[in-house]
């Protein structure tokens, strides 16, 4: 079946609710002045404590178009959802529509505003001084992930899968001169074939546990000496990265091999029915962790692989997960522009399966992990760090564990404990970004 | 191939909001189903809506297309103008055309839109008694509009205002009186004070109000008209314009198996009794917010259902949240808006502001909003209906509800989006 | 950079075994060294290293952190299309075991010498040829070199047999650590043309190879009856290489001037009533003494296995055929069997034959005990005694009975 052929979602404006400077009308301003009528609202309520704006989303189904009489309001190609001042008669429906707050019916002029992002260039954005309202290059991540898919549909893994969307979205990204790497674990269903039928038309190597990084550094150095600059890019799991295959891995980083290495983390043996590894997350039950009266889930806490990583003096590591494209595609950039040193992508990939969550549940899990600090996204670029996504005010842990079975058997006390867990490891990498923001 | 990815032939009778919402939908979900789209009229599509501000000069015809003749174009949508549906037949799935040919269909949408009520009166003279609900309607007015011409209005709900308004407006010397049998105007939409307030707008603005009478009889008078009025009194006039009311325009559906109450019976999912078969916008009678079945001839609701319809005739299936009241009124530059009820029920507080012209009024029922109305007060009415609907707790908030309304109702309404998202 | 050019043209040199390996792997030009430090190969890297820091060789070479990275290194620039060597002993070819498997089941022509140690437990660093007796069944060609020439040849003969479009398995060419790593000889060192030569036949665009152009996939999951369709081409791969590894040796000859001699070196068995069988320096010690016993009237001769792995079941069977006992010197031990392991694989090579002999096992030489001359002169004069039908245990071990 054809996909619905519609207008292309491209940039996009992003506020970050709720994080406005007290007294600031800087946005709604910068609007007034730069569109007669101000179409951003500012937020500023100090009678509730609350600092924020809104403004149209612009909707890729557009409640406000679908009222109007006069076909004044268009979802262009574009994105944009526009409004024709000469076409408004000012009947009010698109207002009544609208419950996102994002079209503002004019008294004055007795006609609707709304924004129409400044054509790209938001004056609401420029002269936003926290950076709450920013603008958000969607389009551009149409182009990065521009290439064709190049594995076959419907290959064994579980629907919903994480891993999968990030591993055909990496492969997007990345184009076709690159051979891919894998070891056994799910997402070799993807990088193999089954018997004599291949999943890709990429040159494809799928290795051992123990040796993904050392082939790779043979693969590289030959591609090299054939004056080649092919990318060599893994994509494993954390059995084989933080586990058997660790050596081989801390080896080829410390070598500095010119390669791509990314771990897509389900935190356990999943392929082989949900064992726990070492970076499976304190507390979860797993096969070989269970819950039973003298003994509930993991004893132990994660390694922290990224960071051991880091710590190798690599050129590029940095954590990410689907759930955050941009940020993702941004580190893929940014890791596939290191063409002489190590990169290391580390994955948060959840496993509705094996965490015991709804088959749609995974990019949720992976978004809360990211707001309720449990998977901090962060970089160490040439060994300077950042938080690249931070989180000033995480969501209460509960959010995060409740979409699990895997942590239903923790107490208050328990989930209290994983929370202070991930603060303390959030606020590690700030102390990292604070100690090593330049060097 | 499976059924369900077969491509489909969508029928969508009426061209008019919710007709071109479910083209939208149908279109987004499956977009290599056909779609027919008829209009009985032979203008590209058009909202009623725009008959005031046609009428009134601040638009003109070339700016009404609900959408760009491209878009018919573009995607599976055949568009038929001047193709009137006369009749259905569900079981070989087949309505008929005007021409007498049938056109088949897998999913039929109703979405005909309302038509104007024909007010009881005597008319012996058979005199020619005006509509104002379609453009045709506009055009019969607008050639029988001379200079300083006198016009009677039968009915002072929403479009016999907007219709005096528009008259006003249009300037010319034209005389302009609204009978009607209520003590106020706009009855269903106001409480007394503030259609006392609109009433006396109009008035300093020259429309002759006669509240409280009905018009009982219609005869020639020389060489124009003469209303006679429930009091007596005779009404003179050059035109008369009813606008007593609009109700679904079903009648070619007479015969057809249809369950028809005050429109076209439907559910959430704006199926009607017949398999396949689906009404939106003015003709259906669906569920409100709170349940209770209506018909509710506005734009949103029409846009609202018309996508709903679409989605489910798409094969997905999708409930309408119910059709909540709402309006913005613009008379002569001053703006009311109304969400929700309107009425205030003896369990219910009320609670009000005033500044010089600006008021606004809201109704709680417990900590719930469940009415708010303003005059001459920037107002979101989307998000205020956001929170009737979803039953936000704003009680807490009301001060500030009523000193920053688009502010107040937005910061709610969003962190109370953010919850159910 | 210049590449192993070699003045003058052709020289001996004395050289140890690792030295002697260290000089046919810069002659045959690999594009990738991956080395892990383990005695007693250790020197033979060392050595390569050297040649790199000279800007005699040009090659990547790859420090890794394990052994199993080392083989993993090699196989990754093999499957790219390049030429590759590593080398091991003991623990560390234990270690690599899972990428030794992956490398004969990829069927990727790499090479790696083993200088031959025992393996533990209890610790030793000394020499025995336990370590490529428990990899044997790993699907490798293994050559077993009895001199530091014979290292020599046997590396550029790996590298023929390995590349070979029709054999393309992965080649080891072992040798006793110790008794020939660390002991010097005079070696004859090929010209790098004579070398260049003979390799023409093999190397890049002869099998297929990673490339973005004509893409593949390797190590692709199997089922079923492609997995035995694998293992068949497998099986058939290494009889191929044993056929080549017979007929190559006339190649060898006029390339370089002298034999490198072909799966099994037949020493004084024409007219030999027993026949011994060794593989390794240790029958250098054994020919010593069968010349010994020969001035006595003892008609004795020698099969040297050189190609233990695919193993020379016919020619050993022709070299038996007719004699009326056979003696088998190892130096590894076979749990379960509780012979040695060349024993084993002579013990099934008998079944061929037409008449039953009385075969005896001597185990000696483990974890670098000595094997004196006295000691193989007993062994060969049992086997005599054996012959003539006086009884005895089946197997023997050197030194402790
Ligand atoms: C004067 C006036 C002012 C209004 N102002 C407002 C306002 O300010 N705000 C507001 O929210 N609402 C307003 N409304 C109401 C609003 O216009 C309607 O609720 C809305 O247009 C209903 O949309 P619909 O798609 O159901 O019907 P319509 O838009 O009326 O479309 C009906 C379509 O059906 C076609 N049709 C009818 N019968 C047949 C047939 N037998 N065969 C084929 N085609 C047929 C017609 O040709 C037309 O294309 C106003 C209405 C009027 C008349």
């Amino acid at each position: 079946m054809a996909t619905a052929a519609l207008p292309v979602l491209r940039d996009t404006l992003a506020i970050d609710f709720g994080a406005c400077p007290p007294g600031c009308r800087a946005c709604a301003e910068a609007c007034a002045r730069a569109r007669t009528v101000g179409r951003i609202t500012a937020l500023d309520l100090p009678e509730v404590a609350f600092h924020g704006a809104v403004t149209c989303g612009q909707c890729g189904e557009p409640a406000c178009r679908d009222a109007c009489p006069t076909g004044a309001i268009v979802k262009e190609d574009a994105g944009v959802v526009r409004l024709s001042e000469t076409r408004c008669v000012g009947c009010g429906a698109c207002a009544i529509a609208c419950v996102w707050g994002g079209i503002t019916y004019d008294l004055g002029r007795g006609r609707a505003a709304k924004c129409d992002t400044c054509d790209g260039r938001p004056a609401c954005v420029e002269a936003c001084p926290t950076g709450t309202l920013s603008w958000v290059e969607t389009s551009s991540l149409a182009r990065r992930f521009r290439h064709p898919d190049p594995f076959t549909p419907g290959v064994g893994l579980c629907p919903g899968c994480a891993a999968e969307l990030a591993f055909r979205l990496t492969f997007r990204l990345i184009g076709e001169d690159v051979v891919v790497f894998g070891a056994p674990g799910c997402a070799v269903m993807l990088v193999t074939g089954l018997n004599a039928s291949a999943t890709t038309r990429l040159p494809a190597v799928t290795g051992l546990m123990t040796n993904v990084p050392s082939l790779m550094t043979g693969v590289v150095r030959q591609l090299r000496r054939q004056g080649r600059r092919t990318r060599c890019v893994a994509f494993v799991g954390d059995g084989t990265t933080a586990d058997v295959g660790f050596q081989a891995l801390s080896g080829a980083a410390e070598r500095g091999e010119p390669v791509l290495y990314i771990c897509y983390d389900n935190e356990g043996y999943m392929n082989t029915g949900v064992q726990r590894s070492s970076t499976t997350q304190q507390g979860a039950r797993t096969m070989t962790t269970p819950v039973g009266s003298e003994r509930s889930g993991k004893a132990q806490a994660a390694k922290d692989v990224p960071l051991l990583m880091a710590f190798h003096g690599v050129a590029y590591v940095a954590t990410a997960n689907v759930a955050f494209l941009e940020d993702f595609a941004a580190k893929l950039e940014r890791a596939l522009a290191v063409e002489d040193g190590f990169a290391y992508l580390h994955l948060y990939s959840p496993c509705h399966v094996g965490w015991g969550a709804p088959m749609d549940s995974a990019l949720e899990i992976a978004r809360r992990a990211v707001e309720t600090r449990v998977y901090p996204l962060w970089e160490a670029d040439h060994g300077r760090f950042r938080i690249t996504h931070p989180v000033a005010r995480p969501r209460p842990i509960d959010d995060f564990v409740e979409l699990m079975g895997r942590f239903r058997h923790l107490g208050p006390a328990e989930r209290a404990a994983l929370g202070r867990a991930a603060d303390e490891r959030y606020r590690r990498i700030e102390a990292l970004c604070a100690a090593f923001a330049d060097v | 191939m499976s059924a369900v990815a077969r491509a489909r032939h969508h029928v969508i009778v009426g061209a008019g909001t919710a007709g071109l919402s479910a083209v939208e939908a149908i279109r987004r979900a499956c977009p290599d189903d056909a779609v027919t789209l008829l209009s009985a009229e032979p203008d590209p599509p058009y909202s009623p809506t725009v008959l005031p501000h046609l009428l009134a000069g601040r638009i003109d015809e070339t700016r009404i297309a609900l959408r760009p003749e491209a878009f018919f174009a573009r995607g599976r949508c055949r568009l038929r103008l001047g193709a009137a549906v006369t009749a259905l037949d569900a079981e070989r799935r087949q309505v008929r055309l005007g021409d007498g040919a049938a056109l088949g269909y897998d999913t039929l949408l109703l979405a005909s839109g309302s038509e104007s009520l024909r007010p009881a009166l005597e008319n012996p003279d058979g005199v020619e008694l005006l509509a104002f609900t379609r453009l045709g309607d506009l055009r019969a007015l607008r050639a029988r509009l001379h200079d300083g011409a006198r016009v009677a209005v039968l009915g002072a709900g929403l479009i016999g205002m907007e219709l005096a308004e528009a008259l006003v407006h249009r300037g010319r010397g034209i005389h302009v009186a609204v009978i009607e049998q209520e003590r106020q105007v706009l009855p269903r939409s106001f409480d007394a004070e503030l259609a006392g307030e609109i009433a006396a707008l109009f008035e300093s603005r020259g429309v002759a109000l006669r509240l409280g009478r009905r018009a009982t009889a219609l005869e020639r008078a020389g060489r124009g008209v003469a209303l006679t009025l429930s009091d007596g009194r005779r009404e003179p006039a050059d035109v008369v314009v009813a606008c007593v009311g609009v109700g679904p325009r079903a009648g070619f559906l007479a015969g057809s198996g249809l369950a028809v109450g005050r429109g076209v019976l439907v559910d959430r999912r704006m199926v009607t009794n017949l398999p396949d078969v689906y009404a939106a916008g003015d003709v259906a009678e669906g569920p409100s917010a709170d349940g209770t079945p209506g018909v509710h001839p506005v734009l949103p609701t029409a846009a609202g259902q018309g996508r709903v319809a679409g989605l489910n005739m798409a094969g997905r299936p999708v409930e309408h949240e119910g059709w909540l009241p709402a309006n913005a009124f613009n008379f002569f530059g001053r703006v009311a808006v109304t969400v929700g009820a309107t009425e205030i029920r003896p369990e219910w507080a009320s609670l009000a502001r005033t500044r010089g012209r600006a008021r606004g009024r809201l109704l709680f029922a417990g900590a719930r909003l469940v009415g708010a109305s303003f005059v001459e007060v920037p107002v979101d009415p989307g998000a205020l209906g956001w929170l009737i609907r979803q039953g936000v707790p704003a009680r807490e908030h009301a001060e500030l509800l009523l000193a920053r309304p688009v502010e107040g109702a937005r910061w709610l309404a969003a962190l109370s989006q953010r919850e159910v998202a | 950079m210049t590449t192993g050019a070699l003045r003058p043209a052709a020289d001996v040199r004395v050289m140890d075994g690792n030295k002697a390996a260290a000089w046919a792997v810069l002659l045959c030009r690999p594009d990738l060294l991956a080395s892990y430090p383990i005695s007693p190969q250790t020197p033979l890297l060392e050595q390569l290293y050297k040649f790199r820091a000279e800007g005699r060789l040009d090659a990547e070479t790859v420090e890794v952190e394990g052994e199993n990275s080392a083989l993993s290194a090699a196989v990754g620039a093999v499957t790219a299309g390049g030429r590759a060597f590593t080398a091991t002993s003991s623990m560390g070819l234990m270690f690599m075991y899972d990428a030794y498997l992956y490398a004969s089941g990829q069927r990727v022509p790499v090479v790696m010498s083993v200088a031959t140690r025992e393996q533990c437990a209890p610790h030793t660093v000394s020499s025995g040829q336990q370590d490529i007796m428990m990899v044997k069944e790993g699907g490798w060609v293994q050559l077993v070199a009895e001199s530091c020439q014979e290292i020599l040849d046997s590396i550029l003969v790996a590298y023929r047999l390995a590349e070979d479009p029709n054999v393309q398995l992965p080649v080891n060419v072992c040798y006793d650590g110790y008794y020939l790593s660390h002991l010097s000889e005079p070696v004859g060192v090929p010209t790098q043309e004579a070398v260049d030569r003979f390799l023409a036949a093999v190397g890049v665009g002869k099998r297929p190879v990673l490339s973005t152009e004509a893409p593949l996939s390797f190590g692709a999951f199997v089922l079923g009856e492609l997995y035995a369709e694998y293992r068949y081409k497998h099986c058939q791969a290494m009889q191929r290489a044993l056929d080549l590894a017979e007929s190559l040796d006339g190649e060898f000859q006029a390339a370089f001037g002298r034999a490198w001699g072909g799966s099994i070196e037949a020493y004084r068995t024409e007219d030999a009533e027993v026949l011994l069988v060794g593989t390794g320096s240790a029958c250098g010690t054994l020919k010593v003494a069968i010349d010994h016993l020969r001035q006595e009237g003892v008609r004795a001769g020698l099969a040297r296995i050189r190609m233990f792995r695919p193993f020379p079941r016919r020619r050993l069977a022709e070299l038996m055929r007719g004699r009326r006992a056979v003696g088998v010197l190892d130096r590894s031990v076979c749990f379960g069997w509780n012979s040695g392991h060349l024993y084993v694989d002579v013990r099934a090579t008998a079944a061929d034959l037409e008449a039953r002999m009385p075969l005896v096992n001597f185990i000696g030489g483990l974890a670098g005990a000595d094997i004196r001359r006295e000691m193989l002169e007993d062994a060969v004069r049992t086997t005599v005694a054996r012959g003539r039908g006086e009884p005895g245990p089946e197997v023997v071990w050197l030194g402790l009975e």
